[in-house]
């Protein structure tokens, strides 16, 4: 049978690492494929092959049976090739309409025949029911919505091969499922789907077919329905991967964070938290979920003491610390894990040592009054990069020769080495490969059943409600809702994150 | 000595990049030497300047290379922090006037203690002129670029009002204008018969060593170097960026003030007007060259200084123009500065963070072109 994208033998080598290797990768017309592979396996280097951002150094590409060669993404569009980036290419200031005409503009007397652009636009949206307003500015838009729009958009220019570069990262469950919606309705059309992502759940929910890379190579095609979770993660890592966290029943302590109505602003001025209270104990993790942008990125700011609260409290083992400096903090045993990885999370620009000392470097026996101690900081790290098993062959090299799940041990090397007593852990997993994933879950659990305290912050629904033992929802900067872990359906917790269903202030126990 | 194997060790690791940096030096020489057959000048001009500069000429490339070391120096520790003192040359000149102001008035101090006070009052008075800038920068976000800029304007011009004004000396006129000399009891010693090289080389090289340790044996020089790489990573671990800023300001302005002090007490032995001829700039170019590494500045200074040295005696010995020399500086700084960029990419080490990089950056050229079609 014909294939809509035929891509044999791609082989891609950029400098000391061979992206695709040999690679064969085909996808019908009128199937959703998945294109699976940990981050680094060579997912992304075949798309933008395909997209005619790369030339492979050898190898054919096929496109409804005909040879090509793809020069660059004008000619892939021609082609009827559309992506979807993960980073949306929208200009905000303008509206919808302007956006997905762009490049593409039906024009009268030199100017936009708006009326023309409209009709195109609600003829698409609504053969594929992908709502969205044609005339809002693309600022007013949420992630969702903004996600529509690059789809019509590609749709616009005639996209019938549609690249998504995991693209439900940004969504909410009812935004993943409205997504899964849209989907079918393109593959029903017989246009094919080429979707990437580490979701192996998605991967099972949405695909026909499955393409696993590892390394550059693929190491296996398989039928969805013939398939499961354990088996794609075996062909993505390469070994067996446990999925369900074993944790023993809590033993919950006595109570180490207290927040009380807690109040901040964002980095425009705006209130980012409005009046939030509640408590971590030991041996407990508290789990803080909601879509992203929601005050979650400032609170554990305010927590670790890098934005300072307008108003309310924090305290620390009954030690009010809401004025306390960030070093204050760690000094009582507050570690934390921050989002931004590649800003706050490693120095780049510094060796791994150096990353790793960071808060122990002025200590003893690392440090006497100013004098370091070499010797000293060359075990410390050492042993850290052997405990944490940091893969690099010495820590005197740059951070920024790390990979991702490695850049990523290194900071739990660092927060955790010490044995904290709290852990704030902002979206410890973003962006590491599954078994990264793995591991830091377990360490993160063991601190627990060491009987430490953990407030997790993610925007993972999986990660939540596999590893809390207390969940919080946030919404726009409020607690909207606090349950037990394991008493909470992944729907209902979906609801209270669009902000659908909230909780009386009454029910959301502060303990 | 634990620390001369300190030393040892990072000349030994820095061994690829000083090579990297000759070859640079080796290739400015030569576009100037293309430069000087285009333009019809002796072609060898440089090459005989800089050998009779390092042969028989050896004490004015020591002295040359002296304030060159030392603003090279203050250039590299507030480098090192992240702080981008420009303002050498206005530290030097106040801390020059210090010195001198010290060595005019206090002329009953007894022999060591009257150089040491010349000399702390122009480290002092550095010090604080480079945490002016500082201060500005940590209290209200001013750019120290800027304001190291403009403060030079103003510590130049306040040392000309002292020089025509209230410092003035006798015999001065009206286009030289200077102090009177100072007494001997305030010279630093010469090291070299009819030089004015002077044992300000040794205070440099000793302060070289003495920041060697700094910047890389304490937890002062830790500080420096998170802070100077990543400001948001230093205060996230808990570090002062503040701290560093004030404190990295505070020891470059008193270096540029010592230098400053130097060229009174150890060459001129008066103040005479806008006795800098850009030392404070070409310290920039100096610890550029040995990438803000103090021994590398040594080095760098040294060579500056011959080629500086140079350029003197090419003009005496040869028709060429000092200018010339200024056209090899400044091709060596072009070479440097390119080569930053070429390491900033270099940084993103993996192929497939440069892959991703390649992508967005023709993603962003095929977004500006789209919005050029509309």
């Amino acid at each position: 049978m014909s294939y809509a994208v035929e891509m044999t033998s791609i082989t891609k080598e950029f400098p000391g690492v061979v992206a695709n290797d040999n690679v064969t990768f085909q996808v019908r017309g009128g199937e959703i494929h998945a294109l699976v592979g940990e981050n680094g396996a060579g997912k992304t280097t075949l798309m933008n092959v395909l997209y005619g951002l790369y030339r492979p150094d050898s190898g054919q590409i096929k496109v409804r049976g005909q040879e090509v060669t793809i020069h660059d993404p004008h000619q892939a569009i021609e082609l009827g090739v559309g992506m979807v980036h993960q980073h949306f290419m929208l200009v905000p200031s303008l509206t919808v309409m302007e956006n997905v005409v762009l490049g593409k503009t039906p024009t009268r007397f030199a100017l936009i025949d708006a009326r023309q652009a409209n009709e195109a636009i609600m003829e698409i949206s609504e053969q594929y029911s992908l709502a969205v307003n044609p005339q809002a500015k693309v600022y007013e838009l949420s992630v969702g919505e903004m996600q529509r729009v690059e789809i019509l958009k590609a749709l616009y220019r005639g996209a019938d091969i549609l690249i998504l570069d995991e693209p439900t990262a940004v969504l909410t469950p009812q935004e993943t499922t409205e997504l899964f919606r849209i989907l079918r309705g393109l593959a029903e059309q017989e246009r094919a789907i080429i979707f990437i992502t580490h979701k192996l759940k998605e991967v099972l929910a949405i695909s026909d077919r499955v393409t696993v890379m590892r390394n550059g190579e693929v190491t296996g095609l398989v039928e969805t329905r013939d398939t499961d979770e354990q088996e794609l993660a075996r062909l993505m890592v390469g070994r067996d991967v446990v999925f369900r966290v074993e944790k023993s029943p809590v033993k919950v302590g006595e109570e180490i964070l207290r927040v009380a109505n807690l109040h901040t602003v964002d980095d425009r001025g705006l209130p980012a938290l409005k009046s939030v209270s509640f408590c971590v104990r030991l041996g407990q993790i508290v789990g803080v979920a909601g879509v992203e942008g929601n005050g979650q990125t400032e609170l554990v700011e305010v927590l670790n003491g890098l934005r300072r609260a307008t108003d309310g409290s924090v305290h620390y083992r009954g030690t009010d610390v809401t004025q306390a400096s960030p070093r204050k903090r760690r000094e009582l045993g507050i570690s934390h894990i921050p989002e931004d990885r590649l800003r706050l999370g490693v120095n780049l620009d510094c060796t791994i040592e150096e990353n790793l000392v960071l808060n122990t470097y002025y200590q003893p026996p690392l440090a006497r009054s100013i004098f370091l101690n070499l010797n000293k900081i060359e075990e410390y790290s050492d042993s850290l990069v052997e405990r944490f098993n940091i893969i690099t062959p010495t820590s005197k090299l740059p951070a920024s020769s790390l990979s991702g799940g490695n850049m990523q041990k290194l900071v739990l090397a660092r927060e955790m080495g010490g044995d904290p007593d709290l852990l704030i852990a902002a979206q410890p997993t973003r962006g590491v490969d599954v078994g990264a994933i793995e591991y830091i879950h377990q360490q993160i659990i063991q601190l627990r059943d060491r009987g430490h305290g953990v407030l997790l912050v993610s925007a993972e629904l999986d990660e939540i409600m596999s590893l809390s033992d207390r969940i919080l929802v946030m919404y726009e900067g409020e607690i909207v809702g606090d349950f037990v872990g394991g008493s909470v359906s992944e729907e209902e917790l979906g609801l209270y994150m669009l902000g659908t269903k909230r909780m009386e202030p009454s029910e959301i126990v502060a303990s | 000595m634990k620390i001369l194997k300190g030393i040892g060790d990072t000349v030994v690791g820095a061994l690829p990049t000083l090579l990297r940096q000759v070859l640079l030096i080796v290739l400015a020489m030569l576009v100037a030497t293309v430069i000087l057959i285009i333009t019809g000048y002796e072609a060898l001009a440089v090459y005989r300047g800089l050998a009779r500069g390092i042969t028989t000429d050896i004490g004015g490339t020591l002295r040359w290379a002296t304030p060159l070391i030392l603003a090279g120096l203050a250039v590299a520790v507030a480098f090192r922090a992240g702080v981008w003192n420009i303002g050498v040359d206005g530290q030097l000149y106040l801390g020059a006037v210090a010195a001198t102001a010290v060595g005019l008035t206090l002329t009953f101090l007894p022999h060591p203690v009257s150089l040491l006070t010349a000399v702390l009052a122009g480290m002092a008075a550095g010090a604080l002129w480079a945490l002016l800038a500082a201060f500005l920068r940590v209290q209200w976000g001013a750019n120290e670029v800027v304001t190291t800029i403009l403060l030079n304007f103003v510590a130049i011009s306040f040392t000309d009002f002292l020089v025509l004004g209230p410092m003035r000396g006798t015999g001065a006129t009206g286009t030289t204008y200077s102090t009177d000399n100072l007494l001997e009891h305030f010279w630093l010693g010469r090291i070299m018969k009819a030089s004015q090289a002077n044992v300000g080389l040794y205070i440099a090289i000793g302060l070289a060593i003495l920041l060697s340790y700094l910047l890389f044996r304490t937890t002062i020089g830790y500080e420096f170097k998170i802070a100077g790489t990543n400001p948001w990573f230093a205060r996230y671990g808990g570090i002062s960026v503040r701290k560093v800023i004030l404190l990295s300001m505070g020891i470059s302005g008193a270096i540029a003030g010592l230098t400053g002090v130097i060229e009174i007490l150890g060459v001129h032995r008066r103040f005479p007007g806008r006795f800098s001829v850009g030392l404070g700039f070409d310290g920039i170019v100096v610890a550029l060259l040995a990438r803000n590494h103090p021994i590398g500045v040594v080095v760098a200074g040294l060579f500056f200084g011959a080629l500086r040295n140079g350029a003197m005696n090419m003009e005496r010995i040869t028709d060429v123009p000092r200018a010339m020399v200024e056209i090899i500086q400044a091709i060596i700084v072009l070479a440097v500065s390119a080569q930053f960029a070429f390491d900033i990419r270099r940084q993103r080490k993996s192929a497939e963070e440069e892959a991703e990089y390649v992508a967005e950056v023709e993603d962003e050229m095929e977004t500006a072109q789209k919005e050029g079609e509309v």
